[in-house]
């Protein structure tokens, strides 16, 4: 008989095996489709957005509600490791709430459905939860969203796509950012949108430059014609 | 780290799944990890080292077997590795295709002791 240091307990030396075969993740992927579910019976589209730090996610955002006005009831729920800066520079504009992980690299759903619940109302048509800057963390957890857009920036390198396969791979759209540095930077928009598409070949692409508001119109009406499309036919399929 | 969160859900998946057994008596721990399913199996070995003992696993050994990503062409219908993380069938180059295998970190099975 062996004697269990950790716990005195008896045991006798025979090992039974228990086959899985299962997802680790099965549960939180059944809550975020149930939670899905639950805003697509509202008619609130819902949009991860995803990026590296500085891409520029907060100032589309802040281009996004200004556009829109008071024409659709949006919300932001904005991911940062630490203080409320973003969440800061969009109350003017939106009603936001602020996630702070404290250290975690990226946002769960648990944390979404906190700062849901703080909003001032759940009667939105949009609902942007703004990511961690993070191209790597954030791939791997469904926030309930039915869109992930990531955005790419010209300053970051025409290569990225390939290197960060899991997000561009479960992604919907990519917005190349910041437009008007392209003179000045080695960046080739058609290498990018060609790395990209070679991993996720549905992805709509997008462009724009926050800062000067170009490109805020065509991305606004490709978020209205996709929630039109998720009221009428109920499903998260574009 | 992002590894250490989904190492907690694994000893999670072990400690509920072992009912009356003891968590002494895990010897081992099977998972399964591809190319896209967000972790890496040294980080995923690195954070089960350090989480282990907290849940009374300390005697546990983890093996993590590393899968192909596979796929599914939706046009021409042949199965095939992702090579490169191109997602064209190399037969049609169609882009519609279906990731099968290699996109989990999945839970295979666990060694008990009786």
């Amino acid at each position: 008989m062996t004697l269990c240091k950790e716990s005195d307990c008896e045991m006798n030396p025979s090992t039974r095996t228990i086959e899985f075969n299962r997802d680790i993740q099965a549960e939180r992927k059944q809550a975020a489709a149930e939670a899905r579910v639950a805003f697509t019976r509202k008619g609130t589209l819902v949009i991860n957005l995803v990026s590296s730090p500085g891409a520029g996610k907060t100032s589309l955002l802040e281009a996004t509600a200004k556009y829109w006005k008071d024409r659709y009831r949006m919300a932001v729920l904005v991911g940062d490791i630490a203080t409320e800066r973003d969440a800061n520079r969009l109350a003017p504009f939106t009603p936001v709430r602020q996630l702070t992980t404290g250290g975690a690299c990226h946002l769960e759903l648990e944390l979404v459905q906190r700062g849901l619940a703080q909003l001032p109302s759940n009667d939105y048509e949009f609902l942007f939860i703004e990511n961690i800057g993070n191209l790597v963390c954030p791939a791997s957890h469904d926030l309930a969203e039915h869109l992930r857009v990531v955005l790419l920036s010209t300053t970051e390198g025409d290569d990225k796509p390939g290197k960060y396969p899991k997000m561009f791979r479960t992604s919907h759209a990519m917005m190349i950012t910041k437009m008007d540095l392209l003179s000045y930077v080695p960046f080739s928009t058609e290498e990018a949108i060609e790395d990209a598409l070679r991993i996720q070949g549905n992805l709509h692409i997008m462009y724009s430059c926050a800062i000067r508001n170009e490109g805020i119109e065509d991305w606004c009406l490709w978020l209205e014609g996709c929630r039109e499309k998720l009221l009428a036919s109920q499903e998260v399929c574009l | 780290m992002h590894e250490y969160s989904l190492v907690r859900g694994l000893i999670s998946h072990v400690l509920h799944a072992i009912e009356s057994n003891t968590p002494c008596s895990v010897q081992e721990v099977v998972v399964s990890a591809g190319p896209l399913s967000g972790v890496e199996p040294l980080l995923v070995e690195q954070a089960f080292d350090q989480l282990k003992s907290d849940a009374g696993l300390g005697g546990c050994r983890l093996l993590v077997e590393v899968t192909e990503l596979m796929a599914d062409c939706e046009s021409c219908r042949c199965s095939f590795a992702v090579q490169d993380f191109v997602f064209r069938c190399p037969t049609c180059n169609s882009s519609s295709i279906t990731v099968t295998a290699g996109d989990e970190f999945r839970l295979l099975r666990v060694k008990v002791l009786e």
